[in-house]
């Protein structure tokens, strides 16, 4: 999937389940940890992504191929706009999945070092336990039980934050 | 079920953190879980509290937990009138506890006294901002000038913000204007301070670049002091200020050639001093002339001749402008972006209101020859249009065109 007609340079990544990705270069670049391997020679023909499933990959490659499709910043300012509002749609779209898969986006992105794809997934689980109390947030999250704060605990942070303002 | 965080990095918590733009969802989610706790601590690095005594018993703990803190507001309600605040105890320890701060903000923290001052200025070593407003604590004199007598002590070398409200004895203060070599930013507002003394003791080879005098006690004497120590100027800033004329603001226009900004409010400039200014500081680029009945249509003409370089003009409660000195600026200062007056008169869109109309009758090419076309009229921002204003300013598109009509045959008879 994701082969594009242009006669530009290909990147194939491998995901951990074996699939193959062939890809523009140009959108394995919106990695800065692929481009630095390309950058230094070592990436081979097939790039091999052990602990990225297909799943998560296919997804990483579709927010790329966007991102790197659209115009960058400081072109004309007309387009700029439109483009810009077009990306947001976009972004606010490929945010809708669930969190087991945001999560795996979201260190998939940070293994890749794709800045603005862990802005967006971040941002994310921050939308999702805006206006919620702690005991949401941990279930929203699954957080892990053994690190729960004793009511002691709680009763002192909750008192120092009546203390502090921003 | 597995914790969906617990594979992330505390980066990406952090981030997450960033993201939350309420306090109130920040201490949500800082009582999730131990480590929730520790990464909103650490992502906090401004904090503001309100230093009732009752806070005392906190302090430990609380500046355990913030550990990263590099701009800290300790304040007491505004409108409170009691004294009860932090004391100096209690400064020294916030202090000890924060050794990256780089700006202090201190809001009526009236139990403060000169010895806690001079402690936390100890512990302070990388301020660079300090603000201080309705303190009791009289003396910043713990800014000592001899760096060597206290070898632990470098604020006011890190200096570079002072900003002081309402200081009514304002001697206590010069050793550290004097002391503070690096200073790039003062700000003096309102009391009771006499602060002409000051400012004559301000290092001839001050660093300072941005002046901002505020309803304070200043003549001429000040303001000259002022000009002639610091030639680096770029933003000046004068408003209700006893008793500042011309006379100062000569020795501006004479010393300071690098002044980009200057705000004149309440001021009696006339053209006098403005011819100075305009002449010599030929990087002016924001004029602010606010409530002054000294400012008229000569002074306009005076600015739209000399002033190549502005591009913002404000002019507000100055009864003595009319339109016709604004009309000044139909040929004056190329560069020229905008003026607010009784609202915002836009250049960029004046040009092409002009060009709209004059395309019509054929005429364009006089419209042409103009290096910047535009006079009174297109309001942009109505909100800002105040009651007094004509009413035909407010945005009526065919009011804007008969004005700009009107703008070109003004136009036209200067070309003629």
């Amino acid at each position: 999937m994701s082969t594009s007609s242009s006669s530009s340079k290909k990147i194939v990544l491998k995901s951990a389940d074996n699939e193959t990705f062939e890809i523009d270069e140009i959108v394995a670049l919106e990695s800065q940890a692929i481009k630095n391997m390309i950058e230094d020679e070592c990436a081979d023909n097939v790039i091999p992504l052990g602990n990225i499933d297909s799943k998560t990959l296919s997804k990483i490659i579709e927010y790329c191929k966007k991102h790197a499709e659209s115009p960058k910043k400081d072109d004309n300012a007309d387009i700029d706009e439109k483009a810009v509002e077009d990306l947001k749609s976009f972004d606010a779209e490929f945010a809708k999945v669930d969190m087991p898969l945001i999560q795996d986006i979201l260190m998939a992105a940070n293994f890749l070092n794709i800045d603005n794809l862990i802005g967006l997934m971040c941002r994310t689980i921050a939308d999702r336990i805006k206006g919620k109390t702690p005991e949401e947030i941990r279930k929203i999250l699954n957080i892990n039980k053994n690190d729960l704060l004793s009511p002691e605990q709680e009763a002192k942070a909750r008192e120092e934050n009546s203390w502090a303002f921003d | 079920m597995i914790d969906y965080t617990d594979s992330l990095p505390d980066e990406c918590l952090a981030l997450i953190f960033n993201f939350l733009t309420t306090t109130n969802d920040r201490n949500n989610a800082s009582l999730v879980s131990h480590r929730w706790l520790r990464i909103q601590a650490q992502t906090r690095t401004r904090l503001s509290l309100i230093v009732q005594s009752e806070l005392r018993p906190f302090i430990p703990s609380i500046f355990n937990r913030f550990n990263s803190l590099i701009h800290l507001v300790l304040r007491n309600n505004y409108y409170c009138t009691s004294v009860d605040s932090i004391n100096d105890n209690d400064m020294i320890l916030i202090t000890s506890m924060c050794p990256n701060l780089t700006r202090l903000e201190l809001r009526q923290c009236r139990q403060l006294t000169d010895s806690g001052m001079a402690v936390f200025s100890k512990n302070c070593k990388k301020l660079k901002e300090f603000s201080c407003r309705d303190c009791m604590f009289s003396d910043l004199g713990i800014f000592p000038t001899d760096v060597k007598a206290r070898p632990n002590f470098r604020a006011a070398k890190s200096l570079k913000v002072i900003e002081l409200w309402h200081v009514d004895n304002e001697r206590l203060f010069e050793p550290l204007i004097i002391a503070s070599k690096n200073l790039t930013s003062l700000t003096l507002i309102g009391g009771d301070g006499s602060w002409d003394r000051s400012l004559e003791m301000i290092p001839n080879d001050s660093c300072l670049v941005d002046v901002c005098l505020d309803g304070v006690n200043v003549t001429d004497v000040g303001l000259i002091s002022v000009a002639q120590n610091c030639r680096a100027l770029k933003k000046l800033s004068l408003e209700d200020t006893g008793e500042i004329g011309d006379e100062g603001l000569i020795a501006v226009g004479k010393h300071c050639v690098n002044l980009q900004e200057l705000t004149l409010d309440g001021v009696d400039a006339s053209y006098v001093s403005l011819q100075v200014i305009a002449t010599n500081c030929q990087n002016l680029v924001s004029l602010y002339l606010s409530s002054s009945d000294t400012i008229t249509d000569v002074e306009m003409l005076c600015i739209a001749d000399k002033c190549t370089a502005l591009k913002f003009l404000c002019i507000k409660k100055c009864h003595e402008v009319s339109d016709k000195g604004i009309e000044a600026f139909a040929l004056g200062c190329p560069n020229l972006a905008e003026i607010r007056r009784k609202g915002v008169i836009n250049f960029g869109y004046r040009a092409k209101a002009v060009n709209a109309i004059t395309s019509d009758s054929g005429v364009q090419e006089h419209v042409e020859e103009v290096p910047l076309a535009a006079t009174d009229g297109a309001v942009t921002r109505p909100e800002r249009v105040s009651t007094t204003s004509t009413s035909s300013r407010n945005g009526d598109p065919y009011q804007t065109l008969r004005r700009a009509h009107e703008s070109f045959l003004i136009f036209n008879k200067h070309l003629n």
